[in-house]
């Protein structure tokens, strides 16, 4: 036996560790391009699936902005967007919540 | 998705390519039980060729995950997963084997080992040795080098490299009987660093 033969021999008779480490990473692996993997985890979390509609929690962060936003402009629109509006349908009606008037009993009484 | 019939774990009489339409088929067990089987050889054809175990681990796992992702299109009959898996490691490996070439690994640079227990000599040179083997093997063409460690770094006889290559069996011979030869020239520099005259082996 030449001394490449040994190696070659040597080669062959050297244990190989396989280790818990790499059986894990290979199973990790296998599941995550198991074909329906993403599918049936979709299925088991039902209570997500408007979330995932609208594109997850960045895309319902804008929603929710957007929504109180328009809601805000509503109850109190500054002045441009009144007159953006006037402008548009030539005339605009103010409602009043507290009237002004209805205001005066909460003053308090100025004797003299 | 239509139910599965889980292939359980009995031994080896299951076919490698069964469990792996098995596993396409969303069987939980089948890959666990492939991996118990078939990841030791793997890990072995690639520790052999690199000897290097953090590389060989690498090897294994994109091995694997070539296996898992080819899976869906796996026929069966058309093939064995064990051909198909030798293939991708021995490809993998002179990959890796060029890379150390190419970043100056050389046939002087035998590594050594990481943490030698005292008075462990036998192990040393074992180590010397087998590192010596890989770098001459980085030297060496791929296809010389993937013939050269699967018939004798594997075991496995012309025919069964012939369809792990997709060549002729005569063309296998070729290549084994250069690439030896050019490995044989390429450590015969070393004898002594690699301690063969120490123990009163002949060079041929």
């Amino acid at each position: 036996m030449n001394d490449l033969d040994k190696m070659f021999a040597q080669a062959l008779a050297e244990p190989v560790p396989v280790s818990d480490d790499l059986m894990a990473r290979v199973m990790a692996d296998a599941q995550a391009a198991q074909p329906g993997a993403v599918a049936r985890g979709a299925v088991s979390q039902p209570r997500n699936w408007v979330c995932d509609l609208l594109g997850g929690w960045p895309a319902l962060g804008g929603v929710l902005a957007a929504g109180v936003t328009g809601l805000w402009v509503g109850v109190a629109p500054p002045a441009s967007v009144e007159g953006f509006v006037a402008t548009l349908i030539g005339t605009t009606q103010a409602v009043t919540f507290l009237p002004e008037a209805d205001l005066s009993y909460l003053e308090e009484p100025i004797d003299g | 998705m239509t139910p599965m019939t889980a292939l359980h774990s009995d031994g080896e009489t299951i076919p490698d390519a069964a469990l792996l339409v098995a596993y396409a088929n969303g069987d939980p067990a089948a890959a666990r039980d492939l991996s118990a089987r078939l990841l030791p050889r793997v890990m072995g054809q690639a520790i052999r060729m690199l000897h290097d175990r953090g590389e060989a681990e690498d090897v294994a796992q994109e091995a694997m995950l070539r296996l898992w992702k080819v899976a869906p299109d796996w026929r069966q009959g058309e093939g064995q997963v064990s051909t198909w898996l030798y293939s991708v490691v021995a490809n993998l490996c002179t990959d890796r084997l060029r890379r150390r070439k190419r970043n100056g690994v050389g046939l002087d640079q035998i590594a050594e080992p990481a943490d030698p227990a005292p008075g462990a000599a036998a192990t040393i040179q074992t180590n010397t040795r087998l590192s010596a083997l890989s770098n001459a093997l980085a030297e060496l063409p791929d296809r010389q080098a993937q013939a050269v460690a699967l018939r004798h770094l594997e075991g496995l006889s012309n025919p069964e490299i012939a369809a792990i290559m997709d060549i002729s069996p005569r063309a296998v011979e070729s290549l084994t009987a250069r690439g030896k030869r050019a490995l044989a020239a390429l450590l015969a520099g070393q004898r002594d660093a690699l301690g063969y005259d120490d123990d009163g082996s002949q060079h041929e």
